[in-house]
């Protein structure tokens, strides 16, 4: 078995999980290699997403598959393709007498024109073919919409397609995940209704499961439909067939199919405790679904179909808390980066727990800032949908809408809206004091913490946890896997071993990336190995964690401290890990420090504290003798304004307590402060640290490990881009290739020092800068950070495995711990999502950005650079031209870099300053002029028409505030054209061009 | 508020409030893991003499259509859920009114899932719904219940059956359904295929005779096949059977299978479901399953009749094959309603056997 992935943060590329891995950039020409190296028989097409469904089609399309005997294990091309190409989809679908949308292919945006006439106007559907989570699709209403989608679309479509088609916007819409196998049998494991009808994307839709308002009929008649799709595309494995249904006549279309494990399968995987993939898996090798295994019961097969007897809510978590310039609007495009999931046994129940997973800072029926919008703008939110949405139901809903009146307006089901409409009015009831309405709401599944909040004195919760065991009780499971409901007796039981609590990551989102399920993954393994129960509490369906048979025990619930406690009293753990899960655990670590009977393992909560305060942070760092930047502490905007001017420009703004940089921008100017400090998402109460902005200084993360006494350094990994750039968009490398050993060392005997200041037992991370030799502190978080998995795997020592152990009574000297970093070097590079959200400026910055990181190993620097900007989706070119446009303070450090890009035979376009700075330094460059100059060439024809490969653009100020060239950057990332924004960046890329041109990859197992 | 509830006859009392027809109930309890098709179900004649309970916890969620019901009346002699929602949600009154018009009792805010666990760990027990009663006033009731007899003692099937001769509907050739608690779902898929008479359970050979039929058909219906009452049916069987291809379904696959020997027991707490697989060959279907009785194996060894079909769960007997290839049956309801329609080929199969019998015959 070997196993091919470029993502270093997940378990998947474990080196324990096949007997090969790779972390190699995910390409036709790496699988070819690693054919031929490893002697492979068989691909799995359908596991590892659209990405490998797309690069499963090339190989075999191009037939590298057949050349080779290779079989493609699954699903078979023609089934691929014919899900993936509209046009034989829709053959499929009405040679097996399926209705599907009206439509037509065209591959130019005058076809598209005409398509749009012949459908009756609009609106239309514009999709894409073959791209991942909707790219360059949506409903298109005008000539100016269709124009821009279908331009998107033709330019992200792998075989330069664009289907038109009759909208049918506002169906309802359902989802049934199928399992096929070679011989025919299929069954459906889980059938799932959108709250939101069809206009948005399912994977930014609320979901419940099971489909709550189709009859039986009505169900009968998709499942059935969806049973002949598979059978019609020969699928082998799992699909996910999406229908739409009109809400008056009941008719249906046949919307998509995904002839692999989708988000979707995930989602119902951890809803019905039936595993997809891992079935999936062995049907592709060619087992009968009557063959293998019914993990749940352990005595039946995997024959059959999941009865449920709870009520499953998945809400998408959307980025939009960090991007205050992006377009928040939701449709077909999917913007959110994960989402949570929660189960009840009433629809009540589990929507409930689902708001409270999504850690946006609201509880229960919270609406947040909705609260204060009119009547208009609600009715605006209902039409045209943000990721607010559900909030401004609820407040159009306390505020007498009827919910005829918001189907109308939303085109969600009545029944979803009634039933929601009652909790609004039993939270009124305890609000209005109303006898009986505190347990009302308490039996509903109301937080106690948000009842107190409204006025519901003495409101005492506690739950009892019930097993999700596939068969709705019928048969007697031994599934750990448990969800906590206000009604009936309690079914967890309990070993009688010593037990820690692992506190997860919650969803997806950006600063709380995948790392931390994996840091949590390790710890629970780790804490199972050393002879405890590790239970895992977290509500993120897409994750490894939330897999029952990872823990001793999983709960699959908020991570509110309400929720956690119910948790804690039921297991009365020996304590609870609070390290492992990202900015989620932490702020559980600050929320159950008071609580007498939870014992916090690891490091003490009081060094989280004060590492999370800037001013106390900064004071404890100057009392341990290190250096900081200067800085000074601002609790109002005239305070800020003041310090700023005492400590002079450019200067970088961190408010306290934050994860992921949220809030923190570098400003060069009392103007750009001025505008900072009047972005009112920003509070200033828990104070603003307004600190000296080092430019040109290196930054460095590392990760230790500490048994309270000693040190280890697990790692230091040494920033591509200047200091400024937030540590989890940099590109960073191990070991580090510019600091000097004395530095290095420098670097090591601060982290000690601060480690053993810290009380650290387990993890802890460290972020330094270092300019003219000098070592600066500029951040600590005592706890797992995101770099934990790239460093495990760049050095092969499991640190979160050995934080566990450390945390529950090892010392490092019990451990052997030789890192194999220095035979090679590791490169880490950032995923941006830059192209499916509109708005936001790809310029980086303080604040972070990516939603994901791949991993480059190589034995050259240039060689692992190559591999991370490859598998981070840069197109590399290796002709062509490069566009230059730098800041004046970046100008000199571009001279080397130009003249090394010249000589690899690029040719130069700069702008005007740039290009008179190469002319005196003797490097030729032809002028490109500027939009506003009106003269050709410009940037962006340029990049239009193909001519540049490359672009550099640093602008004057690396903060999200400036719009200089972001029409250029938009363009930019359209057109997929690589575009660097540092120019410490630039040099990496021009090393790794350099290596794609006269360099040989090669492949290294891990 | 919580003031009626059901009593076991371990003693057990669930809590509850009462909807439909505020009255005393006495069933045997059983429960469906279907999660949709609660107008099917409660009107499914093979749950007469039972107290059903709804696995899924919200029921009523969509509106009560008269025209998915599988008899006119309600079969069940009462019902528990965990939720009603159809008045809250605006699926009307139709359920509540429906069941209040045919004098049903409905419990709703019962711990469903603890009452599954204890039917499945004990066997389907004897249970009351009780109005207006709560836990101190029930323990009283245990004695009487105990004392009281199982449901499938009494001739449930009786209570069901078409009472004279229907039809025909349809057209083709001619199908005689035996009604033993037939669900109007194979009525309409019979009738679809065949010109198709309903007769008593009662129907004698000659009556049966009389109307020239090409094939017969045994419908499901409920309780104990063994049961004394159907004797008589499982007689004329063993003639028609000799005469006619037979398709036997749930029940009426029961009652053929005696009719040639076979010997029947109580299963613990039956089948009752949308989502029972079904092995047949090399391949597995979804069935949608109602009863409370099965077969055993090892009576049917020396048999002319093959088993064909064993369910995937507790590998017993789901349908079997007469060695003269004329006779079909299935223990699973290949019509649905609720439920999965994966196992039409059923009727296709029998369609077949018809046919070339028909064109033997002629």
């Amino acid at each position: 078995m070997v196993l091919l992935n470029s993502n270093p943060a997940t378990i998947q590329s474990d080196r324990e999980i096949a007997d090969t891995v790779y972390i190699e950039p995910m390409n036709t020409d790496t699988i070819a290699r690693i054919m031929d190296e490893e002697h492979i028989d068989g691909i799995f097409s359908g596991m590892g997403g659209q990405t490998a469904l797309n690069l499963c089609s090339e190989l075999s399309e191009a037939g590298m598959l057949s050349s080779r005997g290779v079989r493609l294990l699954g699903s078979n091309q023609s089934a691929i393709a014919a899900s993936e190409d509209r046009e034989l989809f829709r053959e499929a679908m009405i040679k097996a007498g399926l209705p599907v949308a009206r439509s037509f292919t065209c591959t130019s945006i005058a076809d598209s024109r005409k398509y749009v006439q012949e459908l009756g106007g609009y609106p239309v559907m514009i999709r894409s073919a073959y791209t991942l989570g909707g790219t360059g699709s949506g409903i298109v209403r005008s000539d100016d919409e269709l124009e821009y989608v279908v331009g998107t679309g033709l330019a992200s479509s792998r075989i330069g397609q664009v289907i038109v088609e009759e909208s049918i916007l506002n169906w309802e819409e359902y989802e049934y995940e199928v399992v096929r196998d070679s011989a025919g049998n299929s069954i459906i494991i889980c059938n799932m209704e959108n709250l939101d009808p069809m206009g948005v994307h399912t994977g930014d839709s609320i979901v419940v499961a099971p489909a709550q308002t189709l009859s039986d009929r009505e169900h009968q008649m998709l499942r059935s439909a969806a049973l002949r799709i598979a059978e019609a595309l020969g699928i082998e494995g799992a699909c996910n067939v999406q229908f739409a249904v009109h809400p008056r006549t009941g008719e249906f279309r046949v919307v998509e199919v995904n002839p692999r494990v989708s988000r979707s399968s995930a989602l119902a995987s951890k809803a019905t405790g039936y595993p997809i993939a891992r079935v999936a898996a062995k049907i592709a090798l060619g087992l009968r679904l009557d063959e293998i295994e019914n993990a749940i019961t352990r005595k039946t097969t995997a024959a059959f179909e999941p009865a449920l007897d709870y009520v499953v809510v998945k809400i998408p978590r959307w980025p939009f808390d960090k991007f205050r310039f992006a377009d928040r609007r939701i449709g077909t495009q999917m913007k959110s980066t994960g989402e949570t999931m929660a189960i009840g046994r009433s629809f009540e129940e589990a929507l409930l727990k689902a708001l409270r997973s999504l850690e946006t800072g609201l509880t229960d029926l919270e609406t947040g800032e909705v609260a204060g919008w009119d009547d208009a703008r609600i009715v605006e939110e209902l039409r045209r949908p943000t990721d607010r949405r559900i909030y401004a139901i609820i407040e159009a809903l306390g505020r007498s809408f009827t919910a005829q009146r918001i189907a109308k307006e939303t085109g969600w089901n009545t029944f979803f809206l009634r039933k929601m409409s009652h909790m609004v009015d039993v939270a009124a009831g305890v609000r209005a004091g109303r006898e009986g309405a505190l347990d009302e709401a308490l039996a509903m599944g109301f937080s106690p913490g948000y009842l107190e909040k409204i006025g519901g004195r003495g409101a005492e919760g506690g739950k009892s946890f019930r097993m999700v065991d596939t068969c709705a009780a019928e048969f007697e499971a031994q599934t750990p896997y448990y969800y906590g409901t206000s009604r009936g007796e309690d079914e967890v039981s309990l070993s009688g071993k010593r037990t820690v609590v692992i506190i997860g990551g919650g969803p997806i989102r950006i600063g709380q990336g995948i790392e931390f399920d994996y840091c949590c993954v390790h710890a629970a393994i780790s804490a199972r190995e050393e002879g405890f129960d590790a239970v895992i509490i977290n509500n993120n369906p897409e994750t490894v964690s939330t897999d029952f048979d990872l823990s001793s025990r999983l709960y699959f619930e908020p991570l509110m401290k309400g929720d956690i406690m119910d948790v804690i009293n039921r297991e009365k753990p020996y304590g609870v890990m609070t390290q492992f899960g990202g900015q989620t655990a932490l702020n559980a670590a600050m929320q159950l420090q008071g609580e007498g009977v939870v014992k916090i393992l690891g490091t003490p909560t009081s060094s989280l504290v004060l590492a999370g305060n800037r001013k106390r942070f900064s004071d404890f760092v100057r009392g341990l003798g290190l250096e900081q930047p200067e800085s000074l502490e601002a609790f109002s905007p005239e305070e800020a304004i003041a310090s700023a001017a005492r400590l002079s420009y450019p200067l970088i703004l961190r408010p306290s307590n934050i994860i992921g940089g949220r809030g923190m921008e570098i400003v060069f100017d009392e103007e750009q402060m001025a505008s900072y400090l009047r972005d009112t998402s920003i509070s200033m109460s828990n104070g603003l640290l307004i600190e000296r902005y080092l430019s040109n200084a290196i930054e460095v993360d590392v990760d230790v490990l500490s048994d309270g006494s000693s040190t280890f350094i697990g790692g230091i990994l040494e920033h591509i881009e200047a200091a400024g750039v937030h540590s989890g968009d940099a590109t960073m490398v191990m070991p580090p290739q510019t600091l000097r050993p004395g530095e290095i060392a420098e670097i090591e005997r601060q982290s000690r020092v601060l480690t053993g200041a810290l009380s650290v037992r387990g993890l802890a991370n460290y972020q330094f800068a270092v300019k003219e030799g000098r070592v600066y502190v500029l951040e600590a978080n005592p706890r797992g950070s995101r770099t934990v998995p790239f460093v495990s795997k760049a050095t092969g020592i499991p640190l979160a495995k050995i934080a566990t152990k450390l945390i529950l009574g090892h010392t490092l000297d019990e451990f052997e711990l030789n890192s194999r970093i220095g035979e090679k070097i590791a490169v880490k590079a950032s995923v941006f999502p830059f192209l499916k959200l509109r708005g936001v400026d790809s310029v980086l910055g303080p604040e972070m950005k990516s939603t994901g990181e791949v991993m480059g190993i190589g034995t050259s620097y240039a060689e692992a650079a190559w591999k991370a900007f490859t598998s981070a989706g840069y197109r590399l070119p290796r002709h062509g031209a490069v566009y230059l446009t730098v800041s004046d303070p970046d100008k000199e450090q571009l001279l080397p870099i130009a003249t090394r890009l010249a000589g690899m035979g690029f040719t130069l376009y700069a702008t005007r300053g740039t290009q008179e700075f190469l002319e005196r330094h003797g490097i030729t460059a032809a002028r490109a002029y500027k939009l506003s100059e009106n003269l050709k060439p410009d940037a962006i024809g340029l990049m239009r028409s193909g001519a540049v490969s490359l672009v550099i653009n640093t602008p004057r100020v690396a903060s999200g505030s400036v719009r200089d060239g972001s029409m250029m950057r938009r363009v930019a990332v359209e057109t997929g054209i690589p575009l660097v924004t540092t120019v410490r960046g630039a040099k990496a890329m021009a090393e790794a061009i350099d290596f794609g041109i006269r360099g040989k990859p090669g492949l290294l197992r891990i | 508020m919580k003031n009626a509830g059901l009593l076991l006859e371990d003693g057990t009392f669930f809590e509850g409030s009462i909807f439909g027809n505020p009255a005393e109930a006495y069933g045997e309890v059983v429960f469906t893991t279907s999660m949709t098709g609660y107008e099917e179900s409660i009107t499914d004649p093979s749950y007469r003499g039972q107290i059903l309970v709804f696995c899924y916890p919200l029921v009523g969620n969509y509106s009560f259509a008269s025209s998915d019901l599988q008899s006119r009346v309600p079969q069940v002699r009462g019902i528990v859920v965990s939720e009603n929602t159809s008045v809250s949600v605006g699926a009307g009154t139709g359920f509540s009114d429906f069941l209040r018009r045919h004098g049903i009792p409905a419990l709703e805010g019962v711990d469903t899932r603890s009452l599954v666990r204890k039917v499945r760990t004990h066997g389907t027990m004897k249970g009351i719904i009780l109005p207006s009663s709560g836990r101190r006033e029930a323990e009283s009731r245990i004695g009487e219940l105990a004392r009281m007899k199982n449901a499938w003692d009494e001739n449930l099937v009786g209570e069901v059956s078409t009472p004279r001769v229907r039809g025909p509907y349809g057209e083709g050739r001619t199908a005689i359904i035996i009604d033993c608690g037939m669900k109007n779902n194979l009525l309409r898929d019979i009738s679809s295929r065949f010109r198709t008479y309903v007769v008593p359970y009662s129907a004698s050979y000659g009556k049966i005779q009389a109307l020239e039929p090409d094939c017969i058909v045994v419908s499901s219906g409920p309780g104990d096949p063994s049961h004394a009452a159907m004797r008589g049916t499982v007689e004329t069987l063993r003639r028609l059977s000799e005469d006619y291809p037979v398709l036997g379904v749930c029940l009426g696959h029961q009652l053929l299978a005696l009719s040639h020997g076979a010997k029947s027991f109580k299963l613990k707490f039956g089948h009752r479901g949308t989502n029972h697989p079904v092995r047949m060959g090399g391949r597995v279907y979804i069935t949608s399953q109602n009863h409370g009785f099965g077969l055993e194996a090892d009576s049917i060894a020396d048999l002319p009749m093959r088993i064909t079909q064993t369910s995937l769960n507790d590998g017993t007997v789901e349908g079997l094959t007469h060695e003269n290839g004329r006779i079909i049956t299935s223990q699973y309801h290949p019509e649905g309603g609720p439920g999965p329609s994966d196992t039409r080929f059923m009727y296709d199969l029998f369609s077949a056997i018809v046919e070339k019998e028909g064109d033997a015959r002629r």
